[in-house]
């Protein structure tokens, strides 16, 4: 054992050494792609037999009987968690409420320039032809870019588009954008918004989406792993480019290993019950007190690292001063936060014990970030690992991304294939004039709604004065705002402010119906595609072969985007004169050039693509050893973190020259806009809007998978059996939950897995309200949003807070509204 | 005469490399001196450089940069960010001239110092600005095909070496592009005024 961990040791002496000075002998030159091997391919169906493609949700395997998919599977199986939405591609692609032809919303047809936006999402659809469409679009773009300039064009449209390099379906759009003159793009995204932006204060970068110490050294050295407001079993199931499943492997190994587990969480989620953890539910919004409670215990009782807090940390002191209540007279001791977390004193100084005497790997989501102020409590999980001074060991520290895209699933040696882009080549380079401009307009991504409703607003965000743009023309693809945005109602006011949406999309989305112009795109089922597996890992190349023909009129993004810029005479800078199998061929490409380089040995791009399988790589060694941290732990001098002091920043001076009164300077508790120990409540629970187990997101509701779990044809709530009993609802009823924003129809699940005072409506239901574009209008089906607060985190990151929100449930008694989002409109 | 003439010549041909700058367009090895084998540090892209002398294949140059007190194998471009010129082996033995002396923010001493090396005369031009723009060129192509591209001045000088590294195995990048990428965005970072350097 020691054997092993000296070599370790050695390597990474070495490997901080070429990250100061890189030596020459190691730099090695990227072949040059060979354009003249490219030629063209023969793209004939499997008519019957077996295709092999890749999801978010896995490689898959599809069966194909007279051209028509009969079957879909996983491709591999490394695990005996099931990936539920590995099984409905057939219904994907035969979906009822597929779009068939481009349609344009009548009154927008009948005058562009006066198209009565306040009847979107209520007027009719009318087919129009495909070069009709896009001569539309092309004219209205036009129009906008010259009466408005760049900036009232948004094309940020941010969402979880379907895998592949090729069909990128926002960067694609952004690449037209690019090649025709400018847009106005957002900044960091709806998952991790508060974090992604507090964390590069903290700890020079944004953590977030990064490889986590690996699972074999977690099994091997942890004695103790806490999941702090996560559900791996339900997240693991996607991954940005291909989930490579790993994940949930290694939880499997986990609940095998006998280790002691914590879940720390409002839900006793699924993980909590597989893993058999011990299940503690603090009040929700409240785990930075929680953190304080048990951080005060172990400096109190002297159970602390100050060696690893002098040396590694800067700020402890002043923190210090305000966990013992020096700066504000409030001591957060043990007790002062049972008072808030609900979590009795014994419970938090038992929990600093444990953290403290064994080797403690934290391992959090990101939902408690997805809240008001929610800088903090990531913060909060950084200072509290600090005081452990487990960061940077074998097994120890934190990790916020072990829910997620497999992290902590070992890094392979292997070819990393190339992808669309935005940047044409034409335009590359500096002194891109329009970009400095859009830069300069480019907003936080959650603030869309705010954006909307007041341009020329000014607003802090960190560090910097943002001014909301005049949007006129807007363009979404591969995303459903109308579902995945906070305060729905708000944004359908919002929504009726631009003179055109364009959408492309392959479903009647709540988004889609919202839109004037709407054009009918294939699923990643109807195009030929090739994607990595294993965000973090990197460890299968998949192709993703074309499986049926493009059902009705359904063209590709790129189509689409590649006729757009033709009428605007950018055709040759978007496609570069490429058809689809040129550009895989190409991105391909790099991979086996980078392979070859490293002497590996992969198949030539025919060979591959004619073989359909998937080319998997192997971890090296050292990659199964990799301590996140341990680098910086071993010589802070040489491997400094990204920070103003090179070291973990618990006091940080940048954000004190901020003066935001909503992020101070150091880890702090502040009440949540909503919450349920808040004086005057405005409505009686809280409402977690949980990652959904049966969808990505919104992906995926339309299908059969829905009948799995959806109760009285509604999305389930979760109501504690107390509280249900006290409201008199059983399960299976029809539950409206409500407060000022909103109101959906759900159906009634009563457990204990969920704290008293709190309710849980997985969010991605898709948003039907019974009557259609009328803001306040019930949704139907249960979209969670609707009641969900749309404010900033705070004035440092703007993130969403979906967390944050209080609620009213009761047994629904009127009239059984229709539920018909899954059909085609009238 | 004929000596004197020699002197004139190889004085004529000094003067015409003299001070003439240049920048690195790739990592490259550092020499103590003409004929040392052992390379003991290396410059990284995007350098200024001045060619003092050349002498066939090699050249001796001028490096500019600040030290920070306590780190005796960094040269960095500007006080307080760490954006590196050259890093030097820990027995490395330049040439070293200190130029002044000041202190940052924190009170930490930096000295503005320049040392002569030897080096290959390759991998250098004049062209800053074309260096920069193959740089977002590398950039735009590696770094935006997950995410939208990310302007440079999203992040401070400090943080993107840290965030390029935490991406790099998703990208097809080499090692060579690695730093040329790292150093532009430092060079171009939310924290860099315009023209900030020596």
């Amino acid at each position: 054992m020691k054997l092993i961990n000296n070599k370790r040791r050695s390597v990474l002496k070495f490997a901080a050494l070429f990250a100061t000075i890189p030596f020459i002998d190691a730099v090695t030159n990227r072949g040059t792609l060979l354009a003249g091997t490219i030629a063209s391919f023969s793209t004939t169906l499997v008519k019957n037999g077996e295709v092999i493609t890749a999801a978010h949700w896995g490689m898959l395997k599809l069966t194909i009987k007279d051209g028509k998919i009969i079957k879909s599977e996983p491709y591999q199986k490394v695990s005996e968690l099931e990936n539920s939405l590995q099984l409905y591609t057939d219904d994907l692609v035969y979906a009822k409420d597929r779009i068939k032809y481009p349609m344009v919303r009548k009154s927008y047809l009948k005058d562009p320039n006066n198209p009565k936006p306040e009847l979107r999402g209520a007027d009719e659809w009318v087919r129009v032809s495909y070069d009709e469409a896009i001569k539309l679009i092309s004219t209205q773009l036009k129009k906008t870019r010259k009466d408005k300039g760049i900036e009232g064009v948004f094309a940020g449209s941010y969402g979880w588009k379907s895998s592949g390099n090729m069909h990128n379906s926002r960067i694609l759009l952004h690449r037209l954008m690019t090649a025709t003159g400018g847009f106005v793009g957002t900044a960091g995204d709806y998952s991790t918004g508060a974090s992604q932006v507090i964390m590069p204060h903290v700890l020079g970068t944004i953590e977030v989406y990064e490889q986590q110490t690996s699972w074999p050294i977690v099994l091997e050295h942890s004695k103790v792993v806490v999941i702090w407001g996560a559900n791996p079993l339900s997240t693991l199931k996607i991954s940005w480019t291909s989930s490579d499943e790993y994940g949930l492997h290694y939880f499997e190994k986990l609940k095998k290993s006998g280790k002691k587990i914590i879940c720390i969480d409002p839900v006793r989620t699924e993980t909590c019950d597989y893993l058999n953890a011990q299940w503690i539910a603090p009040v929700p919004n409240t785990d930075v007190a929680l953190m304080m409670g048990i951080a005060h215990t172990l400096v109190e009782t002297n159970k602390y690292d100050k060696n690893f807090l002098e040396e590694y940390t800067e700020g402890f002191e002043q923190f210090k001063d305000y966990l013992f209540g020096k700066t504000d007279k409030i001591v957060k001791d043990a007790s002062w936060a049972s008072k808030i977390t609900g979590i009795d004193v014994k419970t938090i100084k038992e929990l600093a014990n444990v953290f403290f005497d064994n080797r403690t790997m934290l391992m959090s989501g990101w939902g408690m970030q997805r809240a008001h102020h929610g800088e903090q409590p990531h913060w909060m999980l950084v200072t509290l690992a600090s005081i452990l001074g487990q960061i940077g060991l074998p097994g120890g520290g934190f990790g916020l991304s072990y829910h997620y895209s497999n992290g902590g699933s070992p890094t392979v040696k292997g070819g990393i294939i190339g992808g669309m882009t935005a940047s044409t080549g034409a335009s590359a380079g500096t002194g891109q004039s329009w970009l400095q401009k859009t830069t300069e307009f480019s907003f936080p991504v959650a603030r869309i709604a705010d954006a909307l409703l007041n341009p020329g607003k000014k607003i802090d965000f960190n560090g910097k004065t943002i001014t909301y743009p005049d949007i006129e023309f807007i363009y979404w693809v591969g995303g459903n705002p109308m579902v995945h945005h906070q305060d729905t109602n708000t944004l359908v006011k919002a929504w009726k402010k631009p003179r055109t949406i364009v959408v492309n999309e392959a479903y009647w989305t709540p988004t889609a119906r919202m839109a004037d112009i709407v054009m009918p795109s294939t699923t990643s089922y109807e195009r030929n595609d090739i994607t990595m597996t294993g965000d973090y890992s990197n460890l299968n190349i998949a192709p993703m072969k074309q499986a049926v023909k493009k059902q009705n009129e359904a063209r590709d993004d790129y189509q689409i985007f590649s006729d757009i810029a033709k009428e605007l005479g950018a055709f040759e800078a978007f496609t570069q004169n490429k058809t689809e199998m040129q550009w895989i061929e190409e991105f391909y490409t790099k991979a086996y050039d980078q392979a070859t380089q490293a002497n590996l040995k992969m198949p030539k791009f025919r060979e591959f693509w004619s073989k359909n399988e998937p080319i998997t790589f192997e971890a090296p060694y050292e990659n199964t050893q990799f301590i996140r941290y341990e680098d910086f732990r071993e010589d802070p001098i040489l491997n400094p973190l990204g920070t103003p002091s090179g070291k973990i920043e618990i006091y940080s001076k940048t954000i004190e020259k901020m003066k935001y009164e909503d992020c101070p300077a150091h880890p702090t508790w502040m009440e949540p806009v909503e919450w349920l120990g808040m004086k005057t409540k405005s409505a009686e629970f809280a409402m977690i809007s949980a990652h959904p187990a049966h969808r990505l997101h919104s992906q995926l509701n339309n299908t059969s998978l829905r009948e799995k779990y959806a109760v009285s044809n509604r999305e389930p709530i979760w109501i504690n059996t107390k509280d249900a009993k006290t409201k008199g609802i059983k399960n299976g009823d029809l539950v409206r939950v409500f407060n000022e924003r909103g109101q959906i129809l759900t159906g009634a699940i009563i457990t204990d897995a969920i704290a008293q005072g709190v309710v849980k409506v997985d969010q991605g239901a898709w948003y039907a309200p019974a009557e259609p574009g009328v803001a306040g209008s019930i949704c139907t089906n249960g979209s969670a949003n609707v009641l969900t607060i749309d404010i900033p985190s705070s004035k440092l990151a703007n993130g969403n807070i979906a967390h944050t929100a209080l609620v009213n449930i009761e047994k629904y008694s009127g009239k059984v509204p229709e539920l018909n989002i899954f059909e085609q409109p009238k | 005469m004929k000596k004197s003439l020699f002197f004139i010549l190889a004085f004529a041909t000094l003067c015409l490399h003299a001070n003439e700058v240049k920048y690195s367009s790739s990592v490259k090895n550092l020499f103590e001196s003409a004929d040392s084998s052992g390379s003991k540090g290396r410059l990284l892209p995007t350098s200024k450089i001045k060619i003092l002398e050349k002498n066939g294949e090699n050249i001796k140059i001028e490096i500019e940069g600040y030290m920070k007190d306590g780190v005796s194998s960094a040269v960095y471009y500007s006080i307080g960010k760490r954006i590196l010129v050259a890093g030097l082996s820990k027995n490395a033995e330049f040439e070293f001239k200190t130029i002044s002396t000041s202190k940052d923010e924190e009170g930490v001493e930096w000295q503005k110092v320049s040392f002569t090396a030897f080096t290959k005369n390759d991998n250098l031009t004049d062209d800053l600005n074309d260096l920069y723009k193959n740089a977002q060129a590398i950039f735009d192509v590696n770094c935006a095909t997950c995410h939208p591209g990310h302007p440079s001045s999203e992040y401070t000088a400090n943080q993107w070496p840290s965030i390029i590294k935490s991406m790099l195995t998703r990208t097809a990048m080499t090692k060579d592009e690695n730093f040329l990428v790292t150093q532009y965005l430092q060079k171009h970072a939310k924290d860099m005024k315009e023209g900030e350097s020596k």
